[in-house]
């Protein structure tokens, strides 16, 4: 399975070659997309504050590109004509969103280069930290265990494709993205937590503000259970999706 | 040694009943065409014998697996080809497209390139295997749609419809070449509606409203002119040309 995987996210590696203009755009978008909040924070000269809010919407944007490139996965490989000969192939749907994950992991890496180099050359003072270096690494693995179960309630019920988006929003500004979660009332803290997102922006910040690592491995902690809840309720879900679409003869339609 | 074993088999769509009680056993090394109207229930065979469709009734063994249960351990012992010639990645070659299936397949990397090399010559289209599948012909497509299927060695072919769109030169080459196979021991089960250039131990299935009508030779069919008259009536294109 190791190997289909490694295949299929080199595949998407090789096709994404094929259109040039991507890189420009994996480049300079995120940058686009969080900067206002970042140089507005800025904008207090509170290192702290631009801190939270970096670490907030970069980790935000790579949760984006996960539910783009991990819960969209089926319609994407649907577009390309190609669904039915992954599903007919060895490869288990799992292992297919694997792959999917690992894709968007690359990528993910490619575009927070270019939005620290960014942000550096505008004054934004970062400092790279291995630990954060390695919170970015377990981010794509738990927000890629989210991105599953995502895809799964795609497959299942194709209309939340749809609101993918609107989904991504509203996860972003939950999970404390700008206004850490201690600020939210009482019941909106409850459905934060709920989202493995809140507990990596967390851990971030407490990196970034140099903050106490015994809190920070007590984020990881959550984040792990959090998230291997996720990936159990996601693989089940496929199973079950796999099932209704074999039933119904769907693939197809997919 | 019968390999794949279709029991009782019945499937319906939004209370549309497209297999009724199909019974049907194919041995090793047959050459199987499953011929019919639009709409007679050739695809929807074929699909519950991969997999991608479960029957609502009855069972299917391919290989001795239970298609319901295992169809995954089941896709590396088989090989399909769809009739959608997008089934390929059109942004890669038709080297990075063998390339990326023989690995999800699991076939060694040298395995595959010296699989790749030999069924690309085999086509005829290795002095195109480094241009993109966009800048192929329908029939450079199809041909790459075979080698893909073949690539993991399978040792049952399913194909659905790979003639449509084929001059009748090219029909001649494949139905050729996959007799060829089935002499060398695989089995073949085609979906097709085009019958011309089949050899004549092939075996016709004629399916109409989700039932087999016929299951005889292709060389019984046109040696019995009622068989005859019943193949042409069921089948647009049919009859040897």
């Amino acid at each position: 399975m190791i190997r289909g995987i490694l295949m299929m996210a080199l595949k998407d590696l090789k096709i994404r070659t094929r259109y040039k203009f991507i890189w420009i755009n994996m480049a300079l978008t995120p940058f686009f997309m969080i900067g206002p909040y970042v140089l507005g924070a800025k904008i207090t000269d509170q290192k702290t504050l631009v801190n939270n809010v970096l670490v907030g919407t970069l980790l935000w944007y790579w949760l984006n590109q996960y539910f783009f490139g991990v819960g969209d996965g089926f319609a994407e490989e649907r577009s390309e004509g190609t669904l039915v000969s992954v599903v007919l192939s060895p490869l288990p749907t799992p292992g297919f969103l694997f792959s999917k994950a690992a894709d968007t992991f690359i990528m993910n890496a490619y575009l927070t280069v270019f939005t620290v180099i960014f942000f550096r050359l505008l004054g934004v003072d970062i400092t790279i930290r291995w630990t954060m270096v390695a919170l970015l690494v377990v981010s794509g693995v738990y927000i890629s265990f989210f991105s599953i179960f995502f895809a799964a309630l795609n497959l299942i019920y194709r209309s939340t494709g749809v609101i993918n988006y609107t989904v991504q929003m509203g996860l972003g500004l939950i999970s404390g993205m700008v206004n850490p979660v201690r600020n939210f009332p009482v019941y909106l803290r409850i459905i934060s937590y709920a989202i493995p997102l809140t507990y990596l922006i967390e851990a971030g910040r407490i990196v970034l503000n140099e903050g106490d690592m015994e809190r920070f491995f007590g984020r990881i902690a959550a984040v792990s259970a959090v998230s291997v809840l996720y990936l159990i309720l996601g693989i089940l879900m496929l199973r079950k999706a796999e099932r209704i679409i074999r039933e119904r003869g769907e693939w197809e339609q997919w | 040694m019968i390999v794949i074993d279709v029991s009782n088999v019945s499937k319906s769509f939004n209370n549309r009943v497209v297999l009724r009680k199909i019974n049907l056993k194919i041995e090793r090394g047959e050459f199987v065409v499953i011929a019919g109207p639009n709409g007679s229930g050739k695809s929807t065979l074929l699909k519950t014998m991969v997999g991608l469709l479960l029957p609502d009734e009855g069972e299917v063994k391919v290989l001795g697996f239970d298609v319901k249960r295992q169809w995954k351990k089941l896709s590396k012992h088989i090989g399909v080809v769809l009739s959608n010639e997008r089934s390929l990645y059109w942004k890669l070659t038709a080297w990075e497209n063998l390339d990326v299936f023989g690995g999800i397949y699991g076939v060694p990397r040298r395995e595959r390139k010296r699989r790749a090399e030999e069924l690309l010559k085999t086509f005829g289209i290795y002095d195109h295997k480094d241009k993109l599948v966009e800048e192929y012909s329908t029939g450079m497509r199809k041909r790459l749609l075979l080698c893909k299927a073949l690539l993991h060695d399978p040792e049952i072919l399913f194909i659905d419809e790979l003639l449509n769109g084929l001059d009748a030169k090219a029909v001649g080459e494949v139905n050729t070449f996959l007799y060829g196979l089935s002499k060398s021991g695989k089995t073949i089960v085609m979906v097709s509606h085009i019958l011309h250039e089949m050899r004549d131990d092939v075996r016709v299935l004629l399916l109409r409203n989700g039932r087999i009508e016929m299951d005889c030779s292709y060389d019984e069919v046109f040696s019995d002119g009622e068989v005859y008259r019943k193949l042409s009536e069921l089948v647009s294109n049919g009859g040897r040309s």
